[in-house]
């Protein structure tokens, strides 16, 4: 039998509000979620324009001095009732997860024992009676990636049939002060691959997926269509099969990507191997896209050394809310989906001006289309590549 | 292939003497890798302890990696250590420390591989994480070998296991 994996239904909580719709409405007017953010104001950081999680957000979730675990948990709790078995895994992708704990000296004991990621992945698996192997991936902006691809290979494994895939990384004064000393912010917001881009946006988000194995016997999907009318947080991935996912590593330099794409280019060629897809056959490719002037021109070599001449269209979405770090994979993957069900490829807010270096295929605005296979893929720090290869229906 | 640490014995044997007191606190100190292995590692003396703990016990294999080595580190107390550092010190040079795959990206430089990364935070020591999923990269062939490490600052313990598909 073939395992495969689809993506059943999904949510999110970014700097444009609660839930998918607000995704659907940035991807169709090619908006920017970015902001001056007054939490992170006046204290010597590079830049407070943010994608920050907005303040009516917060005020729903209520006090807490464990704001990961809140976020993390509400977007678990939207997606859980899609699936269906007693056993349900959970893959936590983060790359600070509570550690914000660490610089509030009055916090609660339950604050304290989350620091540790791996902790509070077995209290988010506990609080929504996951009850399936428990999993805490940390490979900084490559997470999410590597996370979704552990979560399938659990279900094609046959561990489990259902596993929910969440990624959470917030704002905090660690965050900014360490992306301040190297220096790399766009004081303004973030620019991907535009001519005069200058550094990135950093950003907040949970997110969370559901996987399913896709075989006979399983009860049919109530699809989710909006479900929860009030936050419109929900929409339905019937049957979006994730393909396959691969990572690699640069080997080459810990904060800088490898200057010849030649990384990312090994992850996209492995991820399409395993997916049995060739290049031709892609219709959208979502790029990491931070706007760092390396990064950028890193990633056009990538996807010229795979595509060649013919790069398919492609974008960034760190325009819209950020790089949300180890939420960043699936959040992305999130906007994928959302893409394709809406039929419109998503634009590149904040590119004006593209770079000649970059393939004329970026896309400036978003632009109506049916894409069937999409490729998404992020690097981060540690010389960390990956990408995942996704078929819609 | 194995090898292990702690703080009374690299690979079954004792610590240099001049050493055995600063592990005993926890410390890996800056010369460590040069009374240890004949190849010098320019960068130890910059790297946080994860990434000293784990780029020694890889050593300590003795091994030849092939680039398509595929690496997988699971720890469980991770780079908390250097978080705080980094929280002291706002340094730059120490916020590159402050994810634990950092650990495998030194990994990665030094024996130039290439292969597929997993950096797993389990939620306790004992778990048993990495192997498993080893054995199952091998298993579905997304890697002909596989570099296995379990380290934790807290205890200065670490253990590498280097897999080949049968």
């Amino acid at each position: 039998m073939d395992r495969a994996v689809n993506i059943v239904a999904s949510d999110a909580i970014t700097a444009l509000g609660r839930g998918l719709a607000p995704i659907a409405d940035t991807i169709r007017q090619n908006t920017s979620g970015l902001r001056p953010c007054p939490r992170f104001a006046g204290k010597n950081y590079q830049t407070n324009v943010l994608g920050a999680v907005p303040d009516e957000v917060w005020n729903e979730i209520g006090p807490t001095d464990t704001p990961a675990f809140a976020l993390a948990n509400t977007v678990i709790g939207q997606v859980r009732p899609a699936l269906k078995s007693n056993r349900i895994g959970l893959v936590l992708s983060t790359t600070k997860g509570e550690l914000a704990a660490l610089e509030n000296a009055n916090c609660s004991a339950f604050a304290q024992r989350i620091l540790l990621p791996g902790h509070l992945a077995v209290e988010l698996a506990r609080a929504n009676n996951l009850t399936g192997p428990v999993r805490c991936v940390s490979v900084a902006c490559v997470s999410g990636l590597v996370a979704l691809q552990l979560g399938a290979d659990l279900i094609r494994r046959g561990e489990v049939e259902e596993v929910i895939v969440a990624g959470v990384d917030l704002l905090s004064h660690f965050v900014l002060a360490g992306f301040t000393t190297l220096k790399s912010m766009e004081p303004t917001g973030c620019r991907p691959f535009d001519k005069n881009r200058v550094g990135l946006s950093l950003g907040e988000a949970a997110c969370a997926v559901a996987l399913r194995l896709e075989c006979a016997g399983l009860p049919a999907l109530s699809p989710l269509h909006a479900q929860d009318q009030k936050s419109a947080s929900k929409l339905a991935h019937s049957k979006t099969r994730l393909l396959a996912a691969a990572s690699s590593n640069d080997a080459n330099h810990l904060t800088g990507p490898s200057r010849d794409g030649s990384g990312l280019a090994l992850a996209i060629q492995r991820a399409l191997e395993q997916a049995r897809v060739a290049p031709a056959q892609i219709d959208f490719v979502q790029a990491h896209g931070t706007g760092t002037p390396y990064n950028d021109r890193m990633e056009a070599l990538a996807l010229r050394t795979v595509f060649g001449d013919h790069v398919p269209p492609f974008n960034s979405c760190k325009g819209m809310f950020g790089h949300t770090l180890g939420a960043a994979g699936i959040l992305e993957t999130i906007v994928c989906l959302v893409s394709a069900q809406i039929g419109l490829l998503p634009g590149t807010p904040g590119l004006t001006e593209r770079d000649p270096e970059i393939p004329d295929s970026v896309l400036l605005s978003p632009r109506p289309a049916a894409p069937r296979i999409m490729l998404k893929i992020n690097s981060g720090f540690g010389g960390t590549n990956a990408a995942v290869v996704l078929r819609t229906p | 292939m194995k090898a292990f640490l702690n703080p009374q014995t690299c690979n079954g044997n004792s610590w240099p003497a001049e050493f055995a007191e600063a592990l005993q606190r926890g410390e890996i100190p800056d010369t460590l890798w040069n009374a240890l292995f004949p190849v010098p590692c320019p960068r130890f003396g910059r790297m946080d302890a994860l990434s000293r703990l784990s780029l020694m016990v890889v050593e300590l294999l003795g091994a030849q990696f092939t680039e398509d080595t595929g690496v997988i580190l699971q720890t469980h107390t991770g780079c908390l250590a250097t978080d705080k550092r980094f929280l002291e010190t706002l340094s730059p040079s120490v916020f590159t420390y402050t994810l634990p795959s950092t650990a495998i990206g030194e990994i990665c430089i030094r024996h130039k591989l290439r292969g597929p990364i997993l950096c797993l935070l389990a939620a306790s020591p004992d778990e048993d994480l990495a192997i498993p999923e080893a054995q199952a990269w091998l298993r579905e062939a997304k890697v002909t070998r596989c570099l296995c490490i379990t380290a934790d600052v807290t205890t200065t313990t670490a253990s590498a296991l280097y897999l080949h598909r049968a």
